[in-house]
């Protein structure tokens, strides 16, 4: 059932990793902005109808158009795995939303076990095999690049450790574009299909942890909410502000009921 | 005159069937959805003429895909099941669509993943393939543009009271968006099958059988359920019923969800004072003369039938149930339809 909207709320202080868990940081989260900030933030660029290159950690990317260009968001992710607070050496790894892949090759060079990239995109798929193929090559972990709908064509029986996931999560049509709208605009029913088919099909391993990225630009609160109810703890693993706005962007780890804890800022 | 024969099936008659009755009767409902996504997709250059579009369907779907791509001078891969019937097979066949049969199990979750998969491996292999994503994309929305304006043009002024299965979610939630848009007071009844999960009733099964076509064993992203504002779960024997009703009241032949449809409507039309009730037949009855037309005779009519008038999908009970749906009103911001693919890494 829908709940009821506290949207455009000022948010309080940002909550800091160990303050609160599950429904008493739900609670503690700050209710999504006003669609007049949301709009100020997120001017999309229609440069992703462009060829464009990207340069991170000492690697060259190289963008087709139609496959997204990082932002600072994603980056909070990027530099964690590469440094290991958010651990997948000897795990399956699944990269939701692979892009350019970036993840993908991160987690090549962290010695994963396995590195599932996903992407409903299959240019992005694509670039993330040409990328971990160049970077990685073939002496890495085994890449599974799969053009799939969330997890709708991830192969069944198979699980997962350790799953990062920065959904396209912004409720407003910020753009009449499909590529930006793929992006960035798909609203909360993208984390309810994850957390639906992640959970129905037991696709993640019974000590996973899903790493969530999500910012108040978004339903932040509903989609947190989504997870606890599908069955999920979650606890913060690091908030980033960010000067001269009101977001707070919150990376959690999300954990069956009973996993052990891990990932730490 | 029509350029194509799929614009010509596509198109809707709309009948009279009382002063505050009306019926929304096509021939093939999901030709018009298939010829708007294609043509919305050509239009922003998404594809070019010749491409592959690809998706998964079993069913009216990919006769809907094959005849938009003819129309168009597209190609058309289908990943179906096994169990596509020779009717189908054959019209995709000199419709030049290319058919991939994988066998069935009993679990649609399951074998959706499959040919998902399968679809994936075809994308990655195939630069040319677009998936279409029939349950998904925003895109199968666009179709049904014309649909809108053609009932308001045919049915001015006054408010509406839309009455129709929900399938995929796209004609449904197409009409009441874009009437909505153009200023018109429109109330949207969804009807459910028992068991389907689009509105929480997957604790619930019917005896019998599925009513074909509308109702889900899993989400699809097209429903937007803020857009509803009442649920009616009717069971194969009651839609059979409204079926039949249909029939020998009007003349219309068509199918179970028109049935159920039909039955819903009649019973909001009593409750709808000043609407004028607009209902939905989406094919025409051919394909169940068996099921549902052949004992006629001993088929209730539907004058002394009425349903469990319950708070929510937790009460709901054979063989029909209505509930109003908790939804709010839309805001400006989401009235239209966003054309929309899917998820890939965000900011």
């Amino acid at each position: 059932m829908r709940r009821p909207s506290h949207a455009g709320h000022k948010p309080g202080p940002p909550v800091q990793p160990g303050t609160a868990t599950d429904w008493d940081l739900h609670a503690l989260l700050p209710h999504t902005l006003s669609a007049d900030e949301i709009r100020a933030i997120n001017n999309p660029s229609r440069a992703i109808h462009e060829h464009r290159t990207y340069t991170w950690n000492g690697w060259d990317f190289d963008l087709p158009p139609g496959v997204f260009h990082p932002g600072e968001t994603s980056r909070l992710v990027h530099t964690r795995l590469l440094d290991g607070r958010l651990p997948v050496a000897g795990l399956r790894y699944a990269a939701m939303g692979a892009g350019l892949g970036v993840e993908a090759v991160v987690a090549g060079v962290r010695g994963a076990g396995v590195v599932y990239a996903l992407d409903v995109h299959p240019e992005s798929v694509r670039t993330t095999v040409r990328h971990y193929e160049r970077i990685i090559g073939t002496d890495g972990p085994p890449l599974v690049a799969l053009v799939a709908d969330v997890w709708e064509g991830f192969p069944d029986g198979e699980q997962v450790d350790v799953v990062t996931f920065n959904p396209p999560a912004i409720e407003l049509p910020l753009s009449d574009d499909p590529e930006i709208v793929r992006n960035l605009c798909l609203g909360r029913d993208i984390a309810t299909r994850f957390f639906d088919q992640l959970v129905s099909r037991d696709l993640l391993a019974p000590d996973g942890v899903v790493y969530l990225i999500v910012s108040n630009t978004a339903p932040l609160r509903d989609i947190v909410a989504l997870a606890l109810e599908a069955g999920f703890g979650a606890e913060v693993v690091h908030v980033q502000d960010w000067p001269g706005d009101d977001v707070q962007t919150y990376l959690f780890a999300l954990r069956r009921a009973g996993g052990r804890s891990g990932g730490k800022d | 005159m029509h350029e194509h024969y799929a614009d010509a099936i596509a198109d809707p008659d709309c009948i009279r069937l009382g002063p505050d009755l009306v019926c929304l009767r096509f021939e093939v409902m999901k030709v018009r959805s298939a010829l708007g996504a294609v043509r919305h997709l050509l239009a922003t250059e998404a594809v070019r003429p010749g491409d592959t579009l690809v998706d998964s369907s079993s069913g009216i779907y990919a006769l809907a895909l094959a005849l938009a791509c003819h129309r168009y001078g597209m190609r058309c891969h289908i990943v179906g099941s096994t169990t596509v019937d020779e009717t189908l097979r054959v019209q995709l066949e000199i419709l030049g669509a290319t058919l991939e049969r994988m066998p069935p199990s009993d679990d649609l979750m399951l074998d959706q993943n499959r040919r998902v998969e399968r679809v994936g491996r075809l994308l990655l292999e195939n630069p040319g393939f677009h998936w279409m994503r029939q349950y998904h994309d925003a895109i199968h929305y666009v179709g049904y543009r014309e649909v809108a304006e053609q009932l308001d043009r045919e049915v001015p002024g006054g408010p509406l009271t839309i009455v129709s299965g929900v399938g995929t979610g796209s004609s449904t939630g197409a009409l009441a968006c874009y009437l909505r848009a153009a200023g018109r007071d429109v109330r949207l009844i969804g009807i459910q099958p028992f068991g389907s999960v689009t509105f929480d009733a997957g604790h619930t099964a019917d005896p019998d059988m599925i009513i074909a076509g509308i109702g889900s064993s899993i989400e699809f992203r097209n429903v937007r359920h803020e857009l509803y504002d009442r649920i009616h779960w009717v069971s194969f024997e009651y839609a059979r019923a409204g079926a039949v009703a249909l029939l020998r009241d009007s003349g219309v032949f068509a199918g179970l969800s028109a049935g159920a449809a039909y039955l819903a409507a009649e019973w909001e039309r009593g409750r709808s004072e000043g609407r004028t009730v607009v209902f939905l037949a989406p094919d025409t009855g051919h394909r169940y003369v068996r099921a549902a037309f052949a004992a006629h005779a001993q088929v209730p009519g539907i004058a002394g039938l009425a349903p469990h008038e319950v708070a929510d999908s937790d009460g709901i009970a054979l063989p029909w149930s209505v509930a109003d749906w908790a939804a709010s009103a839309p805001s400006p911001d989401d009235a239209l339809p966003v054309p929309a693919r899917a998820p890939s890494g965000s900011t």
